[in-house]
Parts: structure tokens; sequence; C-alpha cells
């Protein structure tokens, strides 16, 4: 059995240099010259910075010792460079940390990659990644571990190394690896855009349950509703040009790109519903602020009228709110007047 | 959202362990960015875990609202503006 996952790219070929000379410069160094740490990963964050004290104690969580065991299971070339890191995998105790090292060739590519334990750094999964495509397409074998569980999380690290996490948190897993039998990449390229379709129905089902929400009269206006709905319409939108991209490097039939496209155009008329129900939100947050001036200007005028004009105290609120009110439409008129533009008269 | 989910939102807000009969639908919100997906080992075995991201864990409390008449009508008198 072979496992096969997609690092998303929008570009024509994986930027694997780039990638590895960033992670390159922001690793700590150890004493080992092919060895050295990454920041932790850690709350769904992709890397927590640390200060000069933590850093040292984090360098004293992979002391040689540490790294010695862990590097025996990986067996790396004397060009290869090690990558260690922490990284929080359990949901449901979020203090029970693991260990992960990763081996990257000369070339920039990931060869292994491996799970350990915290407190005591035993092998918990190991895969060995056979090849990864200039197309994102990434082919490895579990060697030790969970079939399902632990290949996915293995995928997810080498993923999350080369692909900058825009449209989702660390952690998630938006297209997931497949297991296919004697290495047919055609199946898992069916396999993996087979979740963007399902996604197209996923996207659509949860945003038009979420724009009639925000349209419907007693529904829930708040900004952070209208927030979440604008990133997830990001979201899908982003992914709908991920699996453009998926069609483009595999060479997918006609009909796949026209889905997409479908998606895209309807996921673009729910914007701009969305667009209108956000501008009408505002014009009518307005007409509230209107009519609570109003009232606080009657109110004042008629306080008014008690000292000035004791005798008359409703005529005089009445007028002066009228004023008040002429004043305002007044400057608002002068502020947004059209400004006369000289002409131009030409000479011939 | 699917209505269906939302068990799955109220059991994944602090993080829990995923149950077979719910893997598809766990996978489901995964794919959408609403919850992560890790692994605990309990008594020796391996078992996913997932939790809700902090957009997940605004769809719940909408959700939560909505499912409530009372505080669906506090809500929308606050935020409401026809």
């Amino acid at each position: 059995m072979s496992w096969y996952g997609w690092i998303p790219i929008i570009t024509s070929t994986l930027l694997v240099e780039n990638v590895i000379r960033d992670i390159r410069r922001s690793s700590l160094s150890t004493e080992t010259r092919n060895e050295h740490l990454l920041l932790p990963k850690i709350n769904q964050a992709e890397l927590i910075p640390l200060s000069g004290q933590d850093k040292q104690k984090y360098n004293r969580r992979f002391d040689q010792s540490t790294r010695a065991t862990m590097r025996f299971h990986l067996n790396p070339a004397s060009t290869d460079e090690v990558y260690y890191y922490l990284r929080d995998f359990d949901d449901k105790d979020t203090t029970n940390l693991h260990r992960v090292a990763v081996i990257v060739n000369n070339d920039g590519f990931v060869k292994k990659v491996a799970l350990f334990g915290f407190s005591n750094p035993k092998l918990e999964a190991l895969a060995v990644i056979e090849n990864i495509e200039t197309t994102g397409l990434m082919n490895y074998e579990l060697i030790h571990g969970e079939p399902y569980t632990h290949a996915m999380q293995l995928f997810g690290e080498v993923r999350d190394i080369y692909h900058e996490h825009i449209y989702a948190p660390h952690g998630d897993f938006a297209l997931q690896p497949v297991e296919i039998e004697s290495n047919n990449k055609d199946e898992a390229i069916k396999k993996i855009f087979a979740q963007y379709q399902k996604k197209i129905l996923l996207y659509h089902s949860l945003i038009k349950n979420m724009i009639h929400e925000v349209g419907d009269g007693y529904g829930i206006k708040s900004a952070r509703n209208f927030e979440n709905v604008s990133a997830i319409l990001s979201s899908a939108k982003g992914e709908m040009v991920y699996a453009r991209s998926f069609i483009r490097l595999f060479n997918l039939p006609e009909n796949s790109m026209a889905s997409i496209n479908n998606s895209l155009e309807s996921l673009n008329i729910l914007t701009v519903r969305f667009n209108d129900l956000l501008l009408l939100r505002s014009l009518l947050s307005n007409t509230r602020i209107y009519i609570i001036t109003l009232v606080a200007t009657i109110y004042a005028a008629l306080q008014l009228a008690k000292i000035v004009a004791p005798s008359y105290p409703v005529i005089f609120s009445f007028v002066s709110t009228i004023v008040v009110i002429l004043l305002i439409g007044y400057h608002s008129h002068t502020t947004t007047k059209k400004r006369k533009i000289p002409k131009i008269t030409l000479e011939l | 959202m699917h209505y269906r989910n939302f068990d799955l939102f109220k059991k994944y807000l602090e993080g829990d362990v995923v149950d077979e009969a719910d893997k598809e639908d766990t996978y489901e919100l995964t794919s959408m960015g609403l919850a992560r997906i890790g692994f605990t080992t309990l008594d020796d075995e391996t078992r996913e875990t997932a939790m809700l991201t902090p957009l997940g864990m605004d769809i719940y409390k909408r959700e939560k609202i909505l499912r409530n008449p009372l505080k669906k009508f506090f809500y929308s008198l606050a935020n409401s503006a026809y």
C-alpha cells in the first residue's frame, strides 16, 4: 500500500529552494553542523517565537543524547540535514506534546519524517518519502505507525514545510492524503480531486445558510457574523483557485475545469449578495444613528427651553430642533455637493 | 451549516476523541477549516482527536444562539437594524 498527498501550489512548480532557505534562516542551530531546531508549532499557530531564555530551554529539550536516539531510527546520510521541533497533535490533552524529526536531502526534498514521544523519545510513526514531484504530488510509505491516523499527520508535517498555509489554520486537512494499492498514480489524482468536488457542495451549503441568516430580518447581524461569512467566502474561493491549479497541473478532463469554474462563478454571485447585505446594514445603521441624534436634540432643546423660554418650551424646542436639522442638512449638502469641474476650451 | 453537525461542534469545542461513526462528518468540518485533527494515545491505542478552530468556534456560538429562541430574540434586537 502506498500513500499519496498533494501539497497545494498555485505556482507552476513547487518552490523547494526558497522554502528550505527560509527554514534554514529561521531555525536554531545545534552543536552538530547538519542538525537544526525549528520553533515549536503549538496552538494552531505556524511557529511560536521564543525569547532568548526560552531558546536555551528549548535547546535543552533536544540535547545530544535525545537527538542521537531520534537519529538512530532515521539513519540520515552525511549530506542530509535533520530538523527537529515540538508539536501539539493531541487535541484532548494539549499539554501532551510530540517531537518531530524531518530529514531533508541536498536538493531540498524531504526524505523521511518521524514522530516521537516527548518525555520518552520513543518512535511512534515513521514515513519514507518515495517522491515529491514538482507538481506538489507526494508519494510515501508508512513504515511505522497507525495506517490512517499517523499517515495523515506525517503528510501534514511535510505539507506544512512547503506550503505556506493561507486559507486555513495549521493542523487542518483541507485535502487529505489517499491510500492507493500498487502505486496507481492516476487513481490517487482522481481520489484527491474528488475531495475538491465534494467541497463544492459543502461550501455552498454552508455559505448559503450563513448568507440567508444575515439577510433574515431577525437574523444575527453582528460584525463578527459578517466577518465569518467573509472568511468562509474567501476560503471557498481560495480553494477553488487551488482546484483549478490542480486540474492544470495534472491535465484533468475539461469537464473538471468546467465544474470548478461554475462553482467559482456561483461563489461570486453569493459574494455580490453578501456585499449588498453588508451595504444595507451599513445604511440602516446610519438611520439608527440619525434617529438617536434627533431624540437627543429634542431632549436637549426641551431642557434649554425651560431656562430660555419657560412660557413656550414646546414651541422653542420644536424650532431649535428644526434649526439643528437644517444646519446638519446644510453641512452635509456643502460637504457632499458636486465639485464644479473647470471647463476646458480647446484652442484650435 | 449542516444542522446534524451541531452535536459535533459541541463535542469538539474543547477537543475530544473522534468516534468511528463521526469520522466522515469530522473530515467534512476539517476540510473547510472549521476543525483540526490530531491524535492521542489511550491505553496504547492511537485514536484521532479533533478540536474546533477559532472560525469553527464562532460558527458553533452562532448556531447555539439560533437554537435558543430567547437568545435569538435578544441578539437580533441588539444587532438588527430592521
